[in-house]
């Protein structure tokens, strides 16, 4: 995939880039293990954070290597709002913990699957 | 005219809905009031309307809704549209205003308030409605209404489960009146009323095409008036409060099914086949319905069998295609809409301060409540057909027109209704005989708090509903003048004069029905066990307090098979996100793979 995207470029600049591609994938990984084997729901909500976070520096790593010498600042301001995004669902999705606590009195997702109001 | 009625008169209501919460906020006063304000402010909207309708005036006023699909949104004020928002309205001012005793100790008022205006609102907004596809979203509205006040107590799993019943029944209907509506528009382009009747009288629509629609929506009719088999959910919704069984009764709900078959006729022609579907549904409901409210000992539930009965004479009428037929059905719409009002804020009285529904607690209640007495009273003879009150005349219309329409067809009619009749007569005399008469019974007497007569906000509605019943009889002649634009009589028939031998008939059937029932329930000279304790009858009375099993037959098939079928399916869905996570990250695997699959090769 990234062959086809930095075709034609310095070798040098390739690997830079691959660097910062690792890192998200990393983070995208984590994100997902922590979804899918976590059942606290501060957890849950951590992995969502870690997954927002790995699109983001995926985005800005991109958008420096688009065309030589130039950093696309559309990218940036993107991220920058997706960063303001993840906050508001954060604490959305905290709220929602709280209040499943309180009711509830556990934060086990797999005891609250009854959707009972 | 005020200027803006035909709109303002459902606009006002369904804006008044959506202020509620704000309302609520200011002061209790303010939101138990203020319904009842707006809905007689908009009541006054749609009266304005009456002279003017009486005297022949009607106008279509549409205004561009989406014109890529040749969509107006308008309203159609002709005297049908207007007599029904007059009703709707009028009788909701009066339910509104019994809720503000009736309900004062409730709890989540605001909701209640605020589904009741929307309520009032939708009906009247689809009975002004000037096409299939505005009147369809009203349809909806009402039907989610009546789902959300059906289980206002959400606290009661029957109200919540009753709730859904109605919602997913209705729902039945719905479709098939979905359908209809799609074919029409898909064939005629448009589905403004005056437009497609245009297009029939310039034959511009095949009589198959109006068949297969006319059928549909009367399945839609079907569901909302709660005919068989679809009347399943009306006898359940009696789980709400009791207002709101009288607004879904008398004046919203289950009358946009009878609105709209009256509508759809005076725009299709139909043919007798059509006509007779919908005069037998009717005379079947009428006469299965009645039966059951024999076997029945909740209060409620008596009730609501008998307005699903009266619904299945209005079809009788409707189906008799003939326009005298179309004037009773109505006149008996208005009729009904008056007593069934009138019976059941009556039975909200008695079930509020017993805290039963329960006929078998009841009784000796006369001196106690002499003026809810008197009221009942006037109701239960209106709904028998005693002669004078209002039902007498209604019903005597009806009966009168199929016994006029003769033949077969009508005899037959005339003769399941008379037979229908006679067994109202009887649950009426059982009904009012268990609850007002007879002796107290030990669950009374044992009441900590002495019985006593409402307060005033909920005397005033009884009383202006009683006079309702005993003077709406005699409007016969206006009323069918007022309606001389929407249906041409074609023989001149003076209402007030009677013909004979239908009235004796349906006299003496009531004579049929009423004795037995006086000498069981007033007398008491047999008691009611002797007679259900005997084999046939015992039977008979095992299938009618079982609604003719129809219930048991939806829950077997319809409900224990979806359960059936999801909990198969159900490994697919498990709700767990864990194993959903799984399931994703091997998506994105296998997706990966095949990209890079792409790129080799």
């Amino acid at each position: 995939m990234l062959s086809n995207f930095e075709k034609g470029k310095g070798r040098e600049k390739m690997n830079t880039l691959d660097y910062y591609v690792a890192f998200s994938i990393a983070l995208y990984v984590i994100g997902i293990y922590c979804l899918a084997t976590k059942r606290n729901m501060i957890r849950i909500v951590l992995g969502i954070e870690i997954l927002i976070n790995a699109a983001n520096v995926n985005f800005i790593a991109f958008s420096a290597y688009r065309a030589e010498g130039f950093i696309d600042p559309f990218a940036h301001s993107v991220v920058i709002i997706s960063i303001a995004l993840a906050g508001c669902v954060s604490a959305v999705a905290l709220a929602l913990v709280v209040y499943a606590y309180k009711h509830y009195g556990t934060l086990d997702i797999r005891k609250l699957r009854r959707l009972r109001g | 005219m005020i200027p803006y009625s035909p709109w303002l008169s459902w606009i006002i209501p369904l804006v008044g809905s959506f202020l509620m919460p704000i309302l609520a906020k200011l002061n209790q006063k303010i939101r138990d009031w203020t319904p009842f304000l707006l809905v007689t402010v908009s009541s006054i909207f749609t009266f304005s309307m009456l002279p003017d309708v009486y005297n022949g005036y009607s106008s279509d006023i549409t205004v561009q809704w989406i014109p890529s699909f040749n969509l107006t949104a308008g309203v159609l004020v002709d005297s049908l549209s207007v007599f029904m928002a007059g009703l709707v309205s009028f009788i909701g001012a009066l339910i509104l205003l019994y809720s503000i005793g009736y309900m004062a100790e409730e709890e989540g008022l605001t909701r209640y308030y605020f589904f009741m205006l929307l309520f009032i609102g939708a009906m009247i907004g689809l009975v002004m409605a000037d096409n299939f596809f505005q009147l369809y979203i009203f349809w909806e509205i009402v039907g989610l209404c009546s789902y959300a006040l059906i289980g206002f107590w959400y606290k009661r799993p029957e109200a919540v489960k009753a709730g859904m019943k109605a919602f997913i029944v209705t729902r039945v209907g719905d479709l098939c009146f979905l359908i209809g509506i799609l074919i029409l528009y898909f064939n005629s382009g448009s589905l403004n009323f005056l437009v497609l009747k245009d297009q029939l009288t310039f034959g511009l629509l095949g009589t198959s095409l109006i068949m297969s629609v006319a059928l549909l929506m009367f399945g839609g009719a079907i569901g909302k008036s709660a005919q068989v088999p679809l009347f399943v959910w009306l006898p359940d919704a009696m789980e709400g409060p009791t207002t709101v069984s009288a607004l879904i009764h008398a004046a919203t709900m289950v009358k946009a099914g009878v609105y709209l078959m009256a509508r759809i006729t005076t725009i299709f022609s139909f043919s007798t086949t059509y006509l007779l579907v919908v005069a037998l549904v009717g005379a079947v409901t009428a006469f299965m319905a009645a039966t059951m409210a024999l076997a029945t000992f909740d209060l409620k539930r008596v009730l609501a069998y008998s307005t699903i009965s009266q619904l299945g004479y209005m079809f009788i009428a409707l189906g008799l295609g003939s326009s005298e037929g179309w004037l009773a059905s109505q006149f008996h719409l208005m009729s009904h809409a008056f007593f069934k009002a009138l019976l059941f804020l009556c039975a909200g009285v008695v079930i509020h301060t017993l805290g039963t529904r329960d006929m078998r607690k009841m009784g000796g209640l006369r001196k106690h409540m002499p003026i809810t007495f008197a009221a009942f009273m006037i109701g239960a003879l209106s709904l028998s057909a005693i002669p004078p009150f209002n039902g007498f005349w209604s019903k005597d219309m009806i009966l009168e027109s199929a016994y006029v329409h003769g033949g077969y067809f009508g005899y037959l009619m005339f003769f399941i209704g008379a037979v229908t009749a006679a067994i109202t007569f009887a649950y009426t005399i059982r009904m009012v005989a268990l609850v007002f008469l007879g002796e107290e019974s030990e669950f009374i007497k044992n009441m900590s708090r002495k019985l006593h007569e409402p307060l005033k906000v909920m005397i005033i509605p009884l009383v202006i509903l009683a006079f309702a019943c005993l003077f709406s009889g005699f409007l016969q002649s206006p009323f069918a003048s007022a309606f001389s634009q929407m249906v041409i009589i074609r023989k001149s028939v003076t209402f007030m004069k009677i013909e004979v031998e239908p009235l004796t008939y349906s006299l003496l059937s009531l004579l049929v029905g009423g004795l037995p029932a006086y000498l069981i329930y007033v007398k008491r000279t047999v008691l009611p066990q002797k007679i259900t304790e005997k084999k046939v009858m015992g039977f008979i009375y095992k299938i009618l307090a079982n609604g003719y099993y129809f219930d048991s037959f939806y829950n077997f098939v319809f409900v224990r098979g979806t359960a059936l079928i999801s909990s198969k399916v159900r490994k697919l869905q498990t709700g767990i996100l864990n194993i959903n996570m799984l399931a994703f990250l091997a998506g994105i695997l296998c997706l990966i793979f095949l990209a890079f699959q792409g790129g080799v090769v």
